[in-house]
């Protein structure tokens, strides 16, 4: 009974967590060591040129109700970019029936240069939202989140505002090389990073890191395979101890 | 052998187990968080620390009866679903390497925080040994993922770590953070 009831804490106070933590897109626990696809570039840099596939669009519509649109998730096929969408994001308005969401890549290059110490990592993303029957914008009503892959590193996520980029408060996943933030409009959306040439600290942090993962996974497997053979040779010696004794 | 000798020689042992599970849990979990995001590393470090739990020698428990067991299961398996399907996230790219890689690190690290170090720990108690199984498995996931997921993988180290409390197993763990895993490409 005790057990049960512990149990029953541990589960509505994970659910709990989950579902009221902030600002980031919840997934059931984060863990998954999933293989990189490949980045797709609007206009790949030359070492990436070869085999770069076209990176994918996607258009969907978010369904209305009377209390506003549907809770949606819209992702481009290829994973590089998606929104998250609470539901009542999109405003009902009558005659009304959806919202077409559509995510388009683009080449950050020609949009202006990236703030004094930033690079683009990765295609820039338009995002934007229309009522269908209508054709006229749909805005945001409450705040968004907008999920963008990065082919390198990145390290913040910018929003185009007007002509400037405005910087996001971001979250980078360095494992899932995703990068994520609360919006509260649309537009276009980048990842940004350090400039490659200035990051000599992490190229030197990053064998470091390496050699110390990989020699404590050596230690901990030795350090197993001690244990589990001195746990055996105890087990067997402990009858014949045992014998001697009562001897 | 004299009763003051044997006693001696036991203790000896038992100070030489805890000092190799010591070593064991520090480098498993200093080679979980040091992982690098490096493709086939970061894998390749998870499957060696499961090794380590595997091989390291676990405190024997009663084991709950299968129904207990399988409700317990289903409990977790139902409290990640339900956060999967609140969250509406894009889902990852359904490939086979993915799957396979999914469900082999899941049961990687369940042996090492579940099967290991919750037994290592478990001398001092369940509730010590629930407490420190998240929380290690939720500190190694900080390099990686940022300090912003801190409390759902806290939260999600509890529940697993419940499980195997519940049930006497490390299995039960090991389905739901595996059925948890294949559900970001759901």
């Amino acid at each position: 009974m005790r057990r049960a009831l512990w149990g029953l804490a541990a589960l509505v106070a994970y659910v709990a967590v989950a579902v009221w933590m902030p600002g980031s897109p919840s997934r059931p626990l984060f863990d998954a060591v999933g293989p990189p696809q490949p980045y797709k570039w609007v206009n790949p840099p030359p070492e990436f040129a070869s085999g770069n596939q076209k990176p994918e669009s996607v258009s969907h519509d978010v369904v209305l109700g009377p209390s506003g649109s549907d809770a949606a998730s819209v992702a481009t096929g290829d994973g590089q970019a998606a929104i998250v969408l609470r539901e009542g994001t999109f405003a009902a308005r009558s005659g009304q029936k959806a919202v077409v969401m559509k995510i388009d890549p683009l080449d950050p290059a020609p949009i202006g240069p990236p703030p004094q110490g930033l690079r683009y990592d990765g295609n820039a993303y338009r995002f934007t939202a229309t009522y269908k029957q209508s054709g006229q914008d749909a805005t945001l009503t409450q705040e968004a989140t907008v999920v963008l892959q990065f082919p390198i590193v990145a390290t913040t996520l910018l929003r185009l505002d007007g002509s400037t980029w405005t910087d996001l408060k971001a979250n980078p996943v360095s494992v899932s090389l995703q990068i994520f933030s609360k919006t509260d409009k649309l537009g276009v959306f980048t990842a940004a990073g350090p400039p490659l040439d200035t990051r000599s600290p992490a190229k030197k942090k990053f064998p470091a890191a390496l050699a110390i993962s990989l020699g404590a996974a050596v230690a901990a497997v030795v350090a197993g395979l001690i244990a589990r053979t001195r746990a055996r040779k105890h087990r067997r010696d402990a009858p014949k101890e045992k014998g001697r004794r009562s001897s | 052998m004299t009763v003051d000798a044997g006693v001696r020689t036991l203790r000896e042992d038992a100070r030489r187990a805890g000092a190799l599970a010591l070593l064991t849990a520090c480098a498993g979990c200093i080679a979980l968080a040091a992982r690098p995001p490096v493709k086939g590393v970061a894998f390749g470090v998870t499957v060696a620390a499961g090794v380590a739990g595997l091989l390291a020698p676990a405190a024997d428990e009663r084991k709950a009866s299968p129904l207990v067991s399988c409700a317990v299961t289903l409990l977790g398996v139902a409290a990640f679903a339900s956060v999967r399907l609140a969250a509406a996230v894009p889902p990852a790219p359904a490939t086979r390497a993915f799957v396979l890689m999914a469900v082999i690190a899941a049961l990687a690290e369940e042996l090492f925080f579940r099967r290991f170090l919750y037994g290592a720990l478990a001398g001092w108690g369940a509730a010590a040994a629930v407490t420190g199984s998240a929380i290690a498995f939720a500190l190694v996931h900080i390099p990686a993922y940022g300090t912003a997921v801190f409390p759902i993988d806290l939260a999600a180290g509890f529940v697993l770590s419940w499980q195997r409390w519940a049930t006497g197993s490390w299995t039960s763990s090991a389905v739901s953070h595996a059925a948890a895993n294949l559900m970001t490409i759901l």
